[in-house]
């Protein structure tokens, strides 16, 4: 088995930590184990201090390679770890990071007053957060335990889930960076909201059964 | 039956079969070394893993002499099922260019 009392100046020992908190034991014998007992050989082997440090580059490489594989691939079969806790339920978490990426693609579009408007809400946000923690809102807590992304501390939930945080995501970017584009925006929106109210009028006198109402 | 449901065995699968038969029991690095540049060392113990849960390899970790220091190597031997998946693959390619020939 594994020899777990390694010395401190052995290569891969702090990987061998990484990836024992990381994959299965299996993945961790069958994948980790191997390459780094070849990078030990290897280095070991070497006649002399630049060979060794050469030897140490191509087995780190390999070594990084190897968990780089079985943490993002899922067909390396160690259950892709970091890729799976990325994309979280519903890839939710990857979402939010290509958010970064989205506006920082249209920076040109934006300029001074909207990253000084994005930097003031976000800190904003970190005040009304404290606030309601303080003064909890009832509105919010209704729809705390609910996991739909929701439009601020109003608890306004978003229909469908991520593809309903994207459509959010893309009228704010037109509206905002699109100008051509602001009269079809509120004209579909003001259209929408239309509709929205005709199709609860219909469901109040129609659905009136409790289970089957759209707010309330 | 639809060509796409074929069984196949994938180059990397294969060449380690290959080696695996015709020249015994390897380590990982030994097989990246003999592949002359096909196998690479981030990936051959990932393609090893594969093969084993297949049932294509098997393996064993060496073991160690007492006072050494460092983690144990795995050996890879081909099983009965990787020699003859190797061995009918080779009969299919050999049918499959007969055809295309004729």
């Amino acid at each position: 088995m594994m020899n777990s009392d390694m010395p401190r100046k052995v290569p891969g020992r702090l990987v061998l930590r990484i990836a024992r908190s990381v994959f299965s034991d299996a993945a961790v014998e069958t994948m980790v184990v191997p390459a780094i007992a070849d990078l030990q050989r290897e280095a070991a082997a070497a006649p002399h201090a630049r060979a060794r440090m050469l030897a140490r580059a191509r087995g780190y490489a390999g070594l990084w390679a190897v968990i780089g594989l079985a943490a993002l691939v899922p067909s390396a079969g160690a259950g892709a770890p970091v890729l799976m806790a990325l994309l979280g339920r519903s890839g939710g978490f990857l979402v939010a990071l290509l958010l970064p990426l989205l506006f920082a693609s249209l920076w040109p579009m934006f300029g001074a007053f909207i990253s000084g408007a994005a930097v003031a809400g976000i800190a904003f946000t970190f005040v009304i957060r404290a606030w309601n923690d303080r003064h909890p809102a009832t509105l919010a807590r209704r729809h705390a335990a609910g996991k739909e992304p929701e439009i601020n501390l109003s608890g306004i939930p978003v229909g469908g889930d991520v593809g309903g945080f994207l459509f959010v995501v893309a009228s704010v970017v037109m509206m905002l960076g699109l100008p051509s584009l602001r009269g079809f925006v509120i004209g579909a929106t003001t259209a929408a909201a239309l509709l929205a109210c005709g199709l609860l009028t219909w469901r109040r006198h129609h659905l009136e059964s409790p289970g089957r109402r759209i707010i309330g | 039956m639809p060509v796409a449901n074929n069984p196949t065995l994938p180059p990397k699968e294969r060449l380690i079969l290959e080696l695996l038969v015709s020249s015994g029991p390897m380590y990982g690095l030994e097989l990246v070394q003999r592949s002359g540049g096909a196998l690479k060392r981030g990936t051959v113990y990932v393609t090893l893993g594969r093969m084993e849960t297949k049932g294509f390899v098997t393996s064993e970790q060496e073991e160690l002499p007492e006072g050494a220091i460092g983690l144990p190597r795995r050996r890879y031997r081909p099983t009965g099922l990787g020699e003859r998946a190797l061995a009918a693959w080779g009969v299919y390619t050999r049918a499959l260019e007969l055809g295309w020939q004729s």
